[in-house]
């Protein structure tokens, strides 16, 4: 599944509304508990573990792809 | 025990479902006493509804003001039949949140202070009151008002812990005292429409849930009434924890 697909299910969003830019502050419904919901599908997906710093600095859709790609993943 | 016209003894009845609750108890002619830490919300209920309602004031979190707050109800001869455990506050917090600069595990403050708003109060107000009943030898009620976060709830760590002590306490005394003929029960709501829980889950919370619960909204403080009343005049309900949330919990 896209990156883009995974951000609109997670946040409750319409895909087309998703781009690399949107970051947490735009987005009511990105909070700590659904944060931690979208690294848990981010890992699932692209079978993938992202150390905690990167968790904690992964603030926008952005960070996602940039963050995926440092493990070799181009999402 | 018939509703209409029993001696009920509210604790938190100043806003919220408390309030929701005090207002239809108070409909079916109950004898009403309220303890409540507010005391603003004191006057207020004062103002609104005279002599017919005993208000007293009373932070239920803190054992000597608990004591206190029933012991002047106790004085002025007012003698339940029913206790509601309502008072105590809703709190959301994760363990851990990754998204937090700085420190971001559970404030201990925060968890000590659900604890003793939403269980250790309920401990406080409920050993007083089912002393007085049992010396009067009244087959009283005492239902409290848990949540079914107490199951365990992502974000309610504090919450849920004190939710779970409370059914805990209900299975308890059901047992204990059972058998001189008190009874003892919880109502478990799901999320209801009250400003407490809007204030309480943010709108991403409050988005989720929704789309989780079977009948796709928030309850009305009036379906935990009706659970109130069910159980105060089911006199074979005891040791029971009625879930109140469209579903939630299946």
């Amino acid at each position: 599944m896209s990156l883009e697909k995974i951000f609109a299910e997670v946040f409750n969003l319409p895909a087309s509304e998703v781009s690399d830019s949107l970051q947490l502050e735009a987005i009511a419904t990105w909070d700590s508990l659904s944060h931690m919901m979208l690294i848990g599908r981010l890992e699932d997906d692209y079978q993938v573990q992202l150390s905690g710093d990167e968790i904690a600095d992964l603030r926008s859709v952005g960070d996602a792809r940039r963050a995926l790609q440092a493990h070799g993943i181009s999402a | 025990m018939k509703l209409d016209g029993a001696r009920v003894l509210l604790t938190g009845g100043g806003r919220g479902l408390g309030r929701h609750l005090l207002e239809r108890l108070v409909a079916h002619g109950c004898e009403l006493a309220v303890l409540e830490r507010d005391e603003s919300l004191c006057d207020e209920l004062r103002c609104t509804h005279g002599a017919r309602l005993q208000v007293q004031a009373a932070d239920l979190s803190d054992a000597e003001s608990a004591d206190a707050g029933i012991a002047a109800l106790l004085a002025q001869g007012f003698a339940p039949d029913l206790l509601v455990n309502n008072a105590g506050i809703i709190h959301s917090e994760p363990l851990v949140n990754m998204l937090a600069r700085g420190e971001r595990t559970h404030g201990l403050d925060s968890w000590r202070r659900v604890m003793a708003a939403d269980l250790d109060s309920v401990f406080f107000v409920t050993r007083r009151v089912v002393d007085d009943m049992l010396r009067r030898r009244c087959k009283g009620v005492v239902v409290s008002i848990s949540s079914i976060a107490a199951a365990g709830n992502a974000g309610q760590s504090a919450y849920a812990a004190a939710k779970a002590g409370v059914n805990a306490l209900t299975h308890t005394w059901a047992k204990e005292l059972g058998p001189l003929g008190l009874r003892f029960a919880a109502i478990a709501p799901g999320f209801i429409d009250t400003p407490s829980t809007r204030s309480a889950l943010s709108e991403a919370a409050l988005t989720r849930l929704q789309q989780q619960v079977p009948l796709r909204r928030l309850g009305d403080p009036e379906s935990v009434f009706l659970a109130l009343r069910y159980i105060a005049e089911n006199d074979y309900v005891s040791g029971t924890v009625l879930e109140v949330d469209g579903g939630l919990s299946l």
